[in-house]
């Protein structure tokens, strides 16, 4: 037969055209293949998030038939004891859910993976999440061990209903410390007999974070303190004339309180304010409910100090173990986990603000998502325009920290210890 | 003896000196009562908050529900995404009745090696076995994890029911000891003159003798394994494997919304088998604890 182009063309363009209708099916295929076997993924949460958890793994399982998501779901303080243990036999599950606060004692041991290479390699995309988010995550040697799913910004949460009530004027959008804690007092002499202005500043370690950040200093560098005593005799001064102003929950009540949210004095009408992290709002107001009460809670982001903005921002996040048999699974299903909007609309913002910004826009956008939610999202779009403080925390942050804060604040609180006293204590045993 | 023309005529005086038995019982009993109140108020009030709706999140006093409802019940028994919670009962029971088997089948042999036969460096690892007893269980969880671990049992069951086979429980073995202890010497002997070696002694004569004794290490296995919260916590990684107390624990979430309606539902009937086997064993309980083997 004689050479003859165009009849090769329109052979040729069918190729073509099968070619590259064909490339996206092969990578698909490539990738499936990729795909299989198994990995345990533990998180903390309890019933409501392990159900949405469930639902989101039987999509992903759908999708890519041949794998498996071994889910090991626990309540928050169970979990961290189990994930200790599990650390220290060498059994971490592949996937697991992690906090800044607590990633010393894993990253410090090398029991984490680097995710770089797998957003290198295009198989876990950052793409819509903040770069501040990213850097955050980052640990001190540069390594990305965390990716940030659901951010948790603390919050001053406040009882409006009863605030408006009582007469007391509602939070400005923008205040420094001495506001706050003027506020906190005047509001005292207006409320009703056996409510006071706010419970513990202790829930959490968050507000002394901000306080400390917000005068310019690291809470911790390396592993030594990086803030002055000073900043924390004031802290305590403040916490001491409020509770001798009959401003605060006394301290015998405080140390009865229960944990859960729901179940709090704040929840239960006995305080004015609180601070809660933002995603604690739909919990809180259920516990309003419960209570056949219809106040309305709202939030206000942390008092701004001398050197401006302190707040440093809690992200929940997903760590991937270094001892993890199945990396391709694990990346893909974290990838899915951070960026599907399938999984997003599930998930639905339930353990902290969704950090993927397109995600984030498409759940404010939503008519239906509920109040509690649109408001934890508003309140991390504001963080963000407004800023945070980056920290780095080191091993046994919980008990060399929180937990010495916690018992050093009662302790202040019940008078057996001065301001001063207490912060020699705090720095003696924090380092 | 006094007169009873000079005794005085008060409520307290009747009561000493018998004179009512009505008001004599009614002193007595009103304080028990006041008392059996106050020890079985938080039970009652956690049985009223369980059909409660919004499970009496207002810290209110009544353990009456104001607007009963079952569906904390219902919500509860729904368990965790496909696994209801009868599954976690059905984990539990089986965990139980598996330690219960253990504990009896090893700390009885045990505890009648202990008891009856003389072998080399009986005192000293009786002692051992005593020691065991003060230290702390969590002094052995990293290594015991890291030796299921490598066996490759951690998620299986069998790292909470094989140390029950190898008498780990080192108090029930003493209780078994010193209930053989009290079964006289002369029936071991008889049944040796008839022929008896250890085991057929063991099997015919002590076991029989020590049936308070095994039913007290039972119960007490029983209430344990139910109740044991760390051991599945450390051991068991799937909600499919999951527990009673594991189970409850899902319902409380620290960093969300919990279910406190369902957790109070779930405590409630996971009472239910402690109390039945506890009423149910009460006498040979006691037995067990008070008495000896020979009547």
């Amino acid at each position: 037969m004689p050479f003859s182009m165009p009849r090769l063309i329109r052979p040729l363009s069918l190729a073509a055209l099968a070619a590259s209708v064909s490339i996206v099916p092969l990578n698909q295929a490539f990738a499936q293949e990729e795909l299989s076997g198994s990995i345990r993924f533990s998180w903390y949460g309890g019933q409501t998030r392990n159900e949405k958890i469930d639902h989101m793994v039987n999509l992903f399982q759908k999708r890519h038939p041949g794998t498996t998501i071994n889910q090991e779901p626990l309540d928050w303080p169970s979990y961290w004891e189990r994930l200790g243990v599990q650390a220290a036999g060498n059994n971490l599950p592949c996937l697991v859910g992690m906090l800044p606060f607590n990633i010393a004692e894993y990253a410090g041991r090398g029991l984490l993976a680097d995710f770089q290479p797998q957003i290198d390699s295009g198989a876990i995309s950052l793409d819509e999440i903040s770069p501040d988010l990213v850097a955050a995550s980052r640990w001190s040697d540069g390594k990305l061990l965390m990716l940030p799913y659901g951010a948790a910004p603390d919050t001053i949460t406040y009882n409006a209903t009863l605030a408006e009530a009582a007469g007391i004027e509602p939070l400005p959008e923008s205040y420094d410390w001495d506001a706050f804690f003027d506020w906190l007092l005047a509001a005292q002499a207006s409320l009703p007999a056996d409510i006071w202005a706010i419970d513990s500043p202790a829930n959490n370690p968050d507000l002394l974070l901000a306080y400390i950040g917000s005068h310019g200093y690291k809470v911790y560098e390396g592993e030594t303190l990086g803030f002055p005593k000073e900043v924390l005799v004031a802290w305590f001064t403040e916490w001491h004339e409020l509770n001798a102003g009959g401003a605060m929950v006394p301290a015998d009540m405080l140390s009865e309180e229960p944990g859960a949210h729901e179940l709090s004095y704040f929840a239960a009408g006995r305080s004015l304010a609180s601070q809660r992290p933002a995603n604690a709002l739909a919990a809180l107001q259920g516990g309003v409910a419960a209570r056949g009460s219809g106040d309305i809670l709202v939030t206000q982001l942390y008092p701004i100090g001398p050197e401006g903005v302190g707040d440093f921002v809690p992200v929940n996040s997903l760590s991937m173990a270094a001892s993890c048999d199945n990396v391709p699974l694990a990346a893909a299903f974290a990838d899915f986990f951070l960026n599907d909007p399938e999984a997003g609309e599930i998930f639905a913002s339930d353990n902290g603000a969704v950090t993927n910004a397109a995600l984030l826009q498409s759940q404010v956008n939503n008519a239906d998502t509920p109040a509690p939610v649109r408001a934890l999202l508003e309140t991390f779009q504001q963080v963000n325009e407004r800023g945070s403080v980056a920290q780095t925390f080191p091993a046994r942050f919980q008990s060399r920290f929180t937990e010495v804060h916690k018992r050093l604040v009662m302790e202040v609180l019940f008078g057996s210890l001065t301001p001063q006293q207490a912060a020699d204590t705090f720095f003696t045993e924090a380092e | 003896m006094a007169n009873a023309d000079s005794r005085p005529a008060g409520l307290a005086q009747r009561i000493l000196f018998n004179e009512s038995p009505i008001a004599t019982r009614l002193a007595r009993h009103v304080p028990i009562l006041l008392l059996l109140g106050v020890m079985l108020y938080p039970v009652l009030w956690l049985v009223g908050a369980s059909f409660s709706r919004g499970a009496m999140l207002g810290g209110q006093l009544s353990f009456l529900p104001g607007d009963p409802t079952i569906d904390n019940y219902v919500q509860g028994w729904r368990g965790i995404g496909a696994i209801g919670f009868s599954q976690y009962f059905a984990n539990s029971l089986l965990i139980s009745i598996g330690s219960i088997l253990g504990n009896l089948f090893s700390c009885t042999m045990a505890a009648y090696a202990f008891a009856r036969i003389e072998f080399p460096l009986k005192r000293i690892l009786f002692a051992i076995l005593l020691l065991t007893i003060l230290l702390p269980s969590q002094v052995t969880i990293i290594p015991q994890y890291i030796i299921f671990n490598t066996l490759g049992m951690v998620n299986t069951y069998w790292p909470l029911l094989i140390p029950k086979f190898t008498a780990v429980d080192a108090f029930y073995t003493f209780l078994i000891v010193q209930f053989i202890r009290g079964i006289p010497m002369s029936l071991d002997e008889a049944a040796r003159i008839d022929g008896c070696g250890h085991l057929q002694i063991f099997l015919r004569v002590i076991l029989p003798l020590c049936a308070p004794a095994l039913a007290t290490t039972a119960v007490f296995t029983f209430i344990y394994s139910w109740n044991d919260f760390l051991g599945p916590l450390l051991y068991l990684n799937a909600p499919r494997l999951y527990t009673v107390p594991l189970g409850l624990a899902q319902f409380m979430d620290a960093t969300g919304t919990s279910m406190v309606g369902s957790l109070f539902a779930m405590s409630v009937l996971s009472l239910v088998p402690l109390i039945a086997v506890f009423a149910a064993a009460q006498r040979l309980l006691t037995d067990g604890i008070a008495t000896t083997g020979v009547k």
